[in-house]
Formats: C-alpha cells, sequence, structure tokens
C-alpha cells in the first residue's frame, strides 16, 4: 500500500512560479489523470514527485516518509518523462537489460516478457536510434513497468502512439491497477484521461483543481 | 562500459599518431630513457621562456583529447536517458560515485595508454635501454597526470552540468590557459616572482613534470592534484545533492 501526500508544493525556476501551492494525496490502486495545455506544469509537477526537482517550498511524502530528507527517490517507480528516452546506440533490450542491472530484481526472460508485453520483438536487433517514434515510446514503457513497480508516473505515455499503440496502453494500465499499482497519468489529450482515470485533475498556470 | 574502454584506448593510436614525425625525425642517440621520455611528453625544454611555457604545455595535447572524449561523461546521464538510471539508485550519491570511479578507472587506462606509448617510442629511438630512473619518472608522471586529467575532465563535466553542455569544455580551458598565462608572467613580473606560492599551486606549472624533476616537486604535485581531485569530487557531489535533474537545457536555451 503506498501513499503519496503533496503539501504546499510549490516550484519557482528565475522568479517564475511553475507550480503554486499543490496540495494531493494518492494511494495505491488508483488511477490519478492529469490534463492541462502544454507548459500548465506537468511534467514539472511528475518530475518533482519522482524526486528528480527540488521543491521551492513545501513537500512530497512517501509513505510517511519525507522526499529530498529521508529517501532520494519513490522507491520501486516506474518513469516516464516527456521526451526522456533511452540510449539511441543500444538495442531496445540492451538499454532495458542496463536499466535492470542497478536493482538486480529481474531476469533476462522477465525483461524480454516486457518487451513483447508492449507490443515489441524481444529479439530486435536494431538500436533505437532507428526505432519510429510509436515503438521509442512503447521500449520506454518497456522500461516504467519491467520490475512491477508499486508506482507508476506516466508523463504523456501515448506519445507518438497510433490507436492501436494507445489501446494496448490502457488495457496494460486497466492490468497494473488491478495488480494494485498506484498510476499517474499526465496527458494533454482529455480522452486518454476520461478512459482510464478514477481522480481527474486539470493543471492551470501551475494551478490544480480536481475535475467533477 | 565495452564503448567507454575502447574509448579510453584511443589514447595509443592518438599518441602514436601525435608522435609519429618525432619518431621519424629521430636519429638514434645514446640519450637516457627517461630524459627522451620527458622531451617526447612536453616536446621542449625545462626552461620557461614564453617559447618553452607553450611548448611544454601543448604537450599535454593528449589530456586536451580525453577531456573531449569524456568531458559530457557525467552530463550526459544526467540530462537524457540516464534519467530512468538515476530514478532507480537509493539515492543521487550512488549515481555520482559510480560515475566518478568509472571516469576515474577511464582515465587510468587513458594516461596508462599515453604514457605507456611514449615510453616505448622513447626506448626506440635511444641505444640505452630502460632503466630504474626511466621506470620511476613513468609512475611519477603516471600518478601526475592521471589525477590532473581526471580533475580536469570532472570540472568540465560539473561546468557542463551547471551552465550547459557547450560551456563545460569552454570554461574550463579558457581557466587553463588563463593560468598558464599567469606562470608566463610569474617569470616577468618581480612582484609575481615574489609570491612563489601562487606558482606552486598553479595547476598548469605542477602538470608539466619537466619544469623540475627534483623529488620534492613531483611529490608535491602528486599531493597537490589528489587534494585538488578529492575537493572536486565534493564539490561535484554536493552541487548533484541539490540541483534539479534534467531541466538544464530548458533553462539554457531560455
Ligand atoms: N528549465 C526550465 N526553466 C524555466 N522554466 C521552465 C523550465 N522547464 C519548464 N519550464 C516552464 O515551466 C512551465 C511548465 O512546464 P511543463 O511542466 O513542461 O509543462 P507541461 O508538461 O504541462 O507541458 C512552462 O511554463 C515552462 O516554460
Ligand atoms: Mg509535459
Amino acid at each position: 500500500m503506498y501513499t503519496i501526500e503533496i503539501r504546499n508544493l510549490c516550484k519557482t525556476i528565475k522568479n517564475a512560479v511553475i507550480l503554486e501551492d499543490i496540495n494531493l494525496k494518492l494511494e495505491s490502486g488508483n488511477v490519478y489523470g492529469f490534463v492541462g495545455k502544454n507548459g500548465s506544469g506537468k511534467t514539472m509537477l511528475f518530475r518533482s514527485l519522482a524526486g528528480l526537482v527540488h521543491p521551492t517550498s513545501g513537500e512530497v511524502v512517501i509513505n510517511g516518509k519525507i522526499l529530498h530528507k529521508d529517501i532520494a527517490f519513490v522507491e520501486n517507480l516506474g518513469l516516464i518523462i516527456e521526451n526522456v528516452g533511452l540510449y539511441p546506440e543500444f538495442t531496445g533490450f540492451k538499454n532495458l537489460k542496463l536499466l535492470a542491472k542497478i536493482n538486480n530484481k529481474i531476469n533476462d526472460e522477465q525483461i524480454k516478457a516486457t518487451i513483447a508485453r508492449v507490443g515489441l520483438d524481444p529479439e530486435d536487433k536494431r538500436t533505437v536510434k532507428k526505432y519510429s517514434l510509436g515503438m521509442r515510446q512503447r521500449i520506454v514503457l518497456a522500461q516504467a513497468l519491467m520490475e512491477s513497480p508499486d508506482v507508476l508516473l506516466l508523463d504523456e505515455p501515448t506519445n507518438g502512439l497510433d490507436e492501436a499503440g494507445t489501446e494496448l496502453i490502457r488495457s496494460i494500465l486497466r492490468e497494473e491497477v488491478k495488480r494494485g499499482a498506484l498510476i499517474a497519468i499526465a496527458s494533454h489529450d482529455k480522452e486518454d484521461i476520461a478512459f482510464l482515470c478514477d481522480t481527474k485533475y486539470k493543471m492551470t498556470a501551475g494551478r490544480l483543481e480536481e475535475m467533477a | 562500459m565495452k564503448k567507454n574502454l575502447m574509448k579510453a584506448l584511443l589514447a595509443i593510436p592518438v599518441t602514436l599518431v601525435h608522435h609519429i614525425m618525432e619518431l621519424h625525425n629521430y636519429q638514434a642517440t645514446h640519450a637516457p630513457v627517461a630524459e627522451l621520455f620527458m622531451e617526447h611528453l612536453f616536446s621542449g625544454s625545462p626552461s620557461r621562456t614564453t617559447d618553452d611555457i607553450v611548448m611544454n604545455v601543448i604537450g599535454l595535447f593528449e589530456i586536451l583529447i580525453f577531456n573531449l572524449i569524456f568531458g559530457t561523461f557525467l552530463y550526459h546521464d544526467l540530462n537524457t536517458n540516464g534519467i530512468y538510471a538515476i530514478a532507480r539508485q537509493k539515492g543521487r550519491h550512488t549515481w555520482y560515485f559510480r560515475k566518478v570511479a568509472e571516469l576515474f578507472l577511464y582515465t587510468v587506462i587513458w594516461v596508462s595508454g599515453y604514457l605507456t606509448s611514449v615510453l616505448l617510442l622513447s626506448s626506440y629511438t635511444t641505444s640505452l635501454s630502460i632503466d630504474s630512473v626511466a621506470v620511476t619518472m613513468f609512475v611519477t608522471t603516471l600518478i601526475i597526470l592521471t589525477f590532473f586529467a581526471f580533475v580536469i575532465t570532472l570540472l568540465i563535466n560539473l561546468c557542463a552540468i551547471r551552465f550547459g553542455s557547450n560551456f563545460g569544455f569552454v570554461i574550463v580551458y579558457l581557466a587553463l590557459i588563463l593560468l598558464t598565462g599567469l606562470a608566463i608572467i610569474n617569470e616577468k613580473i618581480p612582484f609575481l616572482k615574489n609570491l612563489p606560492l601562487l606558482l606552486k599551486l598553479n595547476p598548469m606549472a605542477n602538470a608539466v613534470v619537466n619544469w623540475d624533476l627534483s623529488g620534492s616537486k613531483t611529490l608535491f604535485a602528486c599531493i597537490y592534484f589528489f587534494a585538488f581531485s578529492l575537493l572536486a569530487v565534493l564539490i561535484g557531489l554536493r552541487y548533484i545533492a541539490k540541483m534539479d535533474i534534467g531541466i538544464q537545457d530548458r533553462e539554457n536555451s531560455q
């Protein structure tokens, strides 16, 4: 059971307010959606949740532990950050293997199964550089899913995907939430969020409000 | 890992190409290997006229190539793909220390490849064989240049992380050129000459080993660069702990 609490989170960069007084509580077994225009602060919020960005004020608390104080990163996190891809000069499998080695929780077979799960060929010998946009998005998703994380933070997970890809992600995420994961999705596409999420938030210029 | 290892081993061909002309022009001599070793390394005399200082510093060419190849070794991870690796760690320091250790390993490989090539070239051009003086000189130079190359490369990476990938190399090399200039005028301006510590603490003066081959100077240079490296590692650690990961590029383009 995971709880993520955001308390009075503010982020300012060079006098520009990027996130303004965000308060939020997220729990396992739910899918949370964040919609908002480009530049409204979704990616910054996700970076803050992942521990990559320090809040200017306020805090992120994960299972009672304060981020940047008690812990550095969310444990068992599956992460996608918008426009952050994998090493282009390696194959998809090699990329995932490098990441999996850090915590040694899964073996090669499990990595390959995840690659197949997102609709790619685990034996594909091409480097990620040669992947199409949709394939890149899928391999990044595989990276986030492969270790059965407790928390999935997915920033624009359907970017560059066709309809079949979007449908596949939706069915995968339904399975993940059944498994008990806490899922947060950011998207500029309302439809993505509408299909998947139990609780929806709208971001406008760094402010968050719950949607009906 | 394997790719970086190959890159570090590039030191050997780079050195051979750099020194091939000298080798070609070289007449077989009876000079001691140690003397030739220094001559090949710094391609100048141990005196400190402006020309000599410039020639001596240009002798550090192989270190420059290393800086170019590994100047974004840490930066690269922090700004792109590596985010997924970092978020899987226990802490930022785990990532940082591993990267720093890897960088140090590649520096050792690079400088070893570089100096071994020069040593072999030197022994090739003389009828005398490698003696204990040459070996001592080799080891001392290896220590000094390894720490020198390491600390410079680390600083380039940290500047790249702080100021943007294009700036890391430029900032550090501007500083090195400035320090070389300082070493040059040090001999000419009486006021500076009266401040011997200034030259003693100048990294360029410590990196150019043949300026003073007495044991105390080289020992000082070893300790100096070790302390310098330790300081740079700690500054980096502190900066990495406090920084926001992955938003640098945006900051610079704005
Ligand atoms: N490194 C940065 N420096 C300054 N401002 C930034 C930086 N990164 C993002 N921003 C600003 O923060 C705001 C939110 O950006 P972002 O979180 O990427 O929005 P979204 O993901 O909703 O499109 C934007 O106004 C953007 O210009
Ligand atoms: Mg975004």
